[in-house]
């Protein structure tokens, strides 16, 4: 099956960081996984809060650092961490993993792309409200603060 | 598997705009444009394909499709549907990468776009918390997902 190992975290611990090089598919077992982008700054966004399938696909089909960081959210979280060089391999020898993970990736599609067209509407809000020279809603600003906040 | 192997002269209409289809191909050979308001005064290209999928995501993501798709020359293209989905790929192994590659650019440029709107959403709040006006930076970036917003909600 290639290099596959089981790892558990505590949390807060980190899974990879923004930035640093990790060729791994991680596939969790247990727990919860946040995805931030920009982890524990000012301007930190949460892109993801997972608790089944894949995460850390980028890893696999590029020579690029991680561009978000994956963390532990609870004290239960176990990942399998499985190699890119063993990728082909792990899903021709298991097609319904391979299957599992076109999906997760095909979810996840809908969700950010369902998350985008709603940030989108918050702003047209926005905007209709600056040019018929209304108030804004507080309602949006909550809203909008909510979406930041990843929740 | 050569009875999922269909070819089309230049000019046929692969798929239709806003149309569902339970399939999506792989390009073998030839090239395609994919056109929105095809046939119409206000026709216009989406953009061009000669090798890779098309019409994945649609499949995938149960997404009716977005453009219509002409061929632009002779071509040829494998159908794959989801009785045939998984069973294609792992009797080509080899094209394991190159579909998982197609969703990731996809994701990526979704989380890019999300990314770049939240930026402005972020601008937007701070403006009302500090009660200050828009500057034409930050009003050509509302304008640009306002249009979004809006013409997808015209679908």
């Amino acid at each position: 099956m290639g290099d596959r190992n089981t790892i558990s975290y505590k949390k807060g611990d980190h899974i990879f960081d923004e930035g640093t090089k990790d060729p791994f598919l991680y596939e969790i077992e247990s727990g919860t996984v946040g995805i931030f982008k920009e982890y524990e700054m000012s301007s930190e966004i949460k892109l993801a809060e997972l608790t089944e399938g894949y995460f850390g696909e980028n890893g696999l089909i590029n020579d690029s650092p991680r561009n978000a960081t994956a963390v532990a959210l609870t004290n239960d979280t176990r990942v399998t961490k499985i190699g890119s060089d063993s990728i082909k391999d792990y899903f021709t020898d298991n097609p319904d993993e391979f299957d599992l993970f076109i999906q997760t990736i095909s979810k996840r599609i809908r969700y950010m792309d369902k998350k985008y067209l709603r940030a989108c509407e918050f702003i047209d809000e926005y905007m209709t409200a600056e040019k018929n020279n209304n108030p804004q809603d507080p309602d949006l600003i909550n809203n909008m603060r909510v979406l930041l906040s990843g929740k | 598997m050569s009875d999922n192997i269909i070819s089309f002269k230049k000019g046929d209409i692969i798929c239709k705009e806003n149309e569902y289809e339970l399939w999506f191909y792989e390009i073998l050979s030839g090239s395609m444009t994919i056109y929105k308001n095809y046939g119409l005064s206000d026709q216009y290209e989406l953009g061009k394909a000669d090798s890779g999928y098309i019409g994945e995501m649609g499949f995938l993501n149960s997404m009716s499709r977005i453009g219509t798709v002409v061929a632009d020359e002779d071509t040829t293209l494998a159908k794959i549907d989801n009785d045939t989905f998984k069973d294609y790929f792992i009797s080509h192994p080899e094209k394991i990468y190159s579909i998982i590659q197609c969703l990731l650019t996809r994701l990526n440029e979704i989380n890019d776009n999300f990314l770049e709107v939240s930026d402005t959403i972020r601008d937007c709040v701070g403006l009302y918390e500090m009660n200050s006006p828009i500057s034409s930076a930050l009003s050509s970036a509302m304008e640009k997902f306002s249009n979004v917003f809006r013409s997808r909600k015209a679908k």
